[in-house]
């Protein structure tokens, strides 16, 4: 029984960190329909920005959170505007996905150079600390990262209800020809967004490399990992990546106490695999457009 | 001896409350011309679409050469012999006009790809010139003719063409209208959805009028327009 | 039927060229060679499907994974037996259980249009991938190895060289063949416009699966030849995304329009990585990247596109 406990426990925790790692994919797959396969690249980008700050600088990584986030919105946006927007303007239907993919391919060639493939972490002080309640144990990183993660995607939500940006990103995911004949330049709201998306994937990146261990190949599990959330939880709406990613979270848990480890990712593939099958809008289905 | 090619019943189909066909009963025959009228919304293109089996019935029955059709498949029903050229065209844009054509005639009523079908095919529709052009590049005239074309090169029993005039000139109205005759008296029968009702009353055998989903009158040309439900319904439009 | 002897000579012609090359060039070019025969090969096959129905799969090593990996498995069973045998134990092995595979997943999976097919088939390649490494009956991570077919009195790239030339003809016969057959004008229409061909008559799911089936046997049979020239398979070796990708690039560099362009893409591309940049290994990542961007914004239908712009004109 404890061990049950103890399982999902751990797998809320982690489903609470793929939640925030699938929310700015989220936003670019709903609000642009682009399958955004740099997604994992800034993931691992954050992380690596933070253990420059927290080895070289000496600043806790929560707190380089904010200006991570700034270089990441930058980046992304001068990709989007750069790159993506013209590909996607050629009219190939995986214009986006080769050219998100070619820049992915550059970014991670250096960061191979630069910090090598060997495993990095992140360990602040707090980061060997224990919690017990009851029988059960976490560990403070994790619960801080959940929290943190939490709060992000509370900023992400309140951003897109509330402020005047996101009431136009809406707009234009839902319609971006009545956008347009309102005055909006949706090629500057698609920069935007993806910026966004950008910064919150960095962030989260952040989160990530405090908990485990990270290299530059592990991109392709993040950005894999934030598909498969999105997918099963539905797309463009922060309660599908949150459903989502706690549901995947627990999964994954669930699998690797009682199926063994080896099999975490065959099950989460199929869980992909399946989704797409049976129902490609996931659970909450598409906040902004249909699938086929 | 003309046979009878297609019997349509009590044909129906409802979208929820709305019957947008209803009732309706006809027949076709092989090298004849039977052109379906009425206004917007009376369910001409509905019918087609029931027919060809993109939609399916709410009730009623079609049977085609002794062969219930209705609750086919697509391309079972095109293999059997019809053969539908699209109101809005749907070119192949990739392909060349003879390629468009070759599709037509590869998976048709006869499945033959002997170039003499193709080439028949496009100089009933008045493509020769244009044969080696690409789909993407030709006007909207050229279109209507590939349409034509590919239809042709199927070499199906009933031919069904929606609305295969609008926007044309009267010049190419005339060669459209010159094709379809020559299908028919080479044994195939038309079933025409128009609007040009000079056009319609000249290259008709027989005429059924349509209104609101519902069949109203039918007849030889002379015998429609001359049908005081028909005058009614057409207040207004030429005759 | 003029045009086709001609092109039916040029082909026999240019292979029994690259046929002498071995007998000329130093082991690491005749490597090089077979490189791009295999590259050409893959990138062939997944055009297949793509080029003529506008499918892309992003998961194509799933074929090439399961190619090999039935191949190193069949061949255990025929250990003792001669060269032509053992090859075709392990063509066959490669093309079954690959072409099985594809054949069993083509229903469900053709439904799914654009991203979500593309991205159902890099699920498929995962599943596979992991499932090949969980379950100890294949090896996975300790990998499997395969018997040296090379005979004594043969060098071995040159064998391989060999073999892969020829499957790369007889792969690029069967994409010419399907290109001027019913099949092939069929599938043309259903890239253009699946539903105005359906109401031609084309029988779009059935010609789909068909290309299907063929694109992925075809990549698990040279599967099969990748794996017996490595020697060793592990589940990172042959279920690699990067084989998926290669094979995308290659097509796209090439130009998607004809069967050419996936081969020129290849020898562009491979010759490029491997000759040029031999030097600048560690950034070979970053150089294929830009080289991908700037494809597809420069030139989106690839090397053959721009050739046939310039003589349009």
């Amino acid at each position: 029984m404890t061990t049950l406990l103890q399982t999902l426990i751990n797998g809320l925790l982690y489903g609470g960190i793929l939640s925030i790692a699938a929310v700015g994919f989220s936003l670019i797959f709903g609000v642009m329909n682009v399958i955004n396969l740099t997604h994992g690249i800034f993931v691992v980008g954050g992380a690596y920005g933070a253990l420059i700050a927290w080895s070289v600088l000496g600043i806790d990584p929560l707190l380089s959170i904010p200006p991570l986030m700034l270089i990441a919105f930058a980046v992304g946006w001068i990709l989007q505007r750069a790159v993506i927007q013209p590909a996607v303007e050629r009219g190939n239907p995986v214009a986006a996905l080769l050219v998100t993919f070619g820049f992915t391919l550059v970014a991670l060639n250096l960061l191979t150079v630069f910090f090598s493939s060997s495993v990095r972490s992140i360990s602040p002080s707090y980061s060997f600390i224990n919690l017990r309640l009851g029988e059960v144990s976490f560990d403070l990183v994790r619960l801080i990262a959940f929290g943190c993660g939490l709060a992000l995607i509370a900023i992400l939500g309140s951003f897109m209800r509330f402020s005047r940006w996101g009431r136009i990103i809406r707009a234009t995911a839902l319609s971006e020809l009545g956008a347009r004949l309102c005055g909006v330049d949706a090629r500057g709201v698609y920069a935007v967004t993806f910026a966004v998306g950008s910064a919150f994937a960095a962030a989260s990146g952040v989160l990530i490399g405090m908990m485990l261990p990270f290299t530059p190949a592990e991109e392709v599990t993040w950005t894999v990992y934030a598909f498969i959330v999105v997918t099963l939880g539905g797309v463009g709406s922060l309660g599908g990546a949150m459903l989502g990613g706690v549901l995947l979270g627990l999964v994954s848990a669930l699998t690797q106490t009682y199926l063994g480890g080896v099999f975490t990712n065959m099950v989460m593939f199929l869980i992909l695999l399946g989704t797409l099958l049976l129902r490609p809008n996931g659970i909450l289905g598409s906040a902004f457009k249909a699938s086929r | 001896m003309t046979a009878t090619l297609l019997d349509v019943q009590g044909l129906g189909r409802r979208f929820g409350e709305l019957a947008a066909v209803d009732g309706v009963t006809f027949t076709a025959e092989a090298g004849r011309i039977v052109s379906l009228i009425g206004p917007n919304g009376a369910g001409k293109s509905t019918i087609f679409n029931l027919l060809t089996g993109y939609l399916a019935l709410s009730s009623g029955s079609v049977t085609f050469r002794g062969e219930r059709i209705d609750g086919m498949e697509t391309c079972r029903i095109a293999e059997l012999g019809i053969a539908r050229a699209f109101q809005i065209a749907r070119p192949f844009r990739g392909l060349t006009v003879r390629d468009n054509v070759r599709v037509g005639a590869l998976f048709g009523n006869r499945a033959g790809r002997g170039s003499a079908i193709i080439d028949e095919a496009m100089e009933l529709a008045g493509l020769r010139d244009l044969a080696d052009a690409q789909a993407s590049e030709l006007t909207i005239g050229q279109l209507r003719k590939l349409e034509l074309a590919r239809a042709f090169a199927a070499r199906p029993h009933l031919l069904l063409a929606d609305e295969p005039l609008a926007g044309l000139v009267p010049a190419e109205s005339e060669e459209i209208l010159a094709s379809l005759r020559a299908v028919a008296a080479r044994g195939a029968g038309v079933l025409l959805v128009e609007h040009d009702m000079p056009a319609v009353m000249k290259v008709s055998d027989r005429v059924i009028v349509l209104e609101a989903g519902r069949l109203i009158a039918a007849g030889t040309p002379d015998e429609v327009t001359r049908d005081p439900r028909v005058i009614e319904a057409y207040l207004g439009q030429e005759a | 039927m003029n045009r086709n002897l001609l092109i039916i000579l040029a082909a026999l012609v240019l292979i029994a060229l690259a046929a002498t090359l071995p007998f000329f060039l130093k082991a690491f070019y005749i490597r090089v060679g077979l490189s791009i025969f295999l590259s050409a090969g893959f990138a062939v096959c997944w055009w297949m499907l793509a080029g003529f129905t506008a499918y892309y799969s992003f998961g194509h090593t799933a074929f090439v994974g399961v190619g090999a990996f039935a191949a190193a498995l069949a061949l255990r069973g025929v250990a003792d037996a001669g060269l032509v045998l053992q090859l075709t134990v392990a063509l066959i092995a490669g093309l079954g259980v690959a072409g099985g595979i594809a054949a069993a997943i083509a229903w469900p999976i053709l439904r799914l249009r654009g991203h979500y097919f593309t991205i159902a088939m890099l699920a498929v390649a995962l599943v596979l991938g992991e499932a090949v490494s969980a379950f100890p009956v294949f090896g996975g991570s300790a990998g499997l190895s395969l018997p040296n077919l090379a005979p004594m009195s043969v060098r071995v790239e040159a064998f391989f060289y060999w073999l892969a030339l020829g499957l790369l003809a007889l792969v690029m016969a069967i994409a010419w063949a399907i290109s001027r057959s019913r099949l092939g004008y069929g599938l043309a229409a259903i890239r253009e416009d699946e539903d105005a061909a359906q109401m031609l008559g084309v029988p779009t799911t059935r010609f789909k699966a068909i290309a299907f089936v063929l694109s992925g046997g075809l990549t698990g049979a040279l599967g099969a030849v990748y794996a017996l020239n490595l020697g060793y398979i592990t589940t990172d070796s042959v279920f690699r995304g990067s084989l998926s990708l290669e094979m995308i690039v290659n097509s796209l560099v090439g130009g998607m329009g004809s069967l050419l362009g996936p081969v020129i893409g290849a020898a562009v591309m491979t010759a490029v990585t491997k000759l040029l940049l031999a030097d600048l290994l560690e950034y070979h990542l970053a150089i294929t990247g830009v080289l991908i961007v700037a494809v597809v914004l420069v030139a989106p239908d690839g090397i053959a596109g721009l050739w046939r712009r310039r003589t349009r004109r």
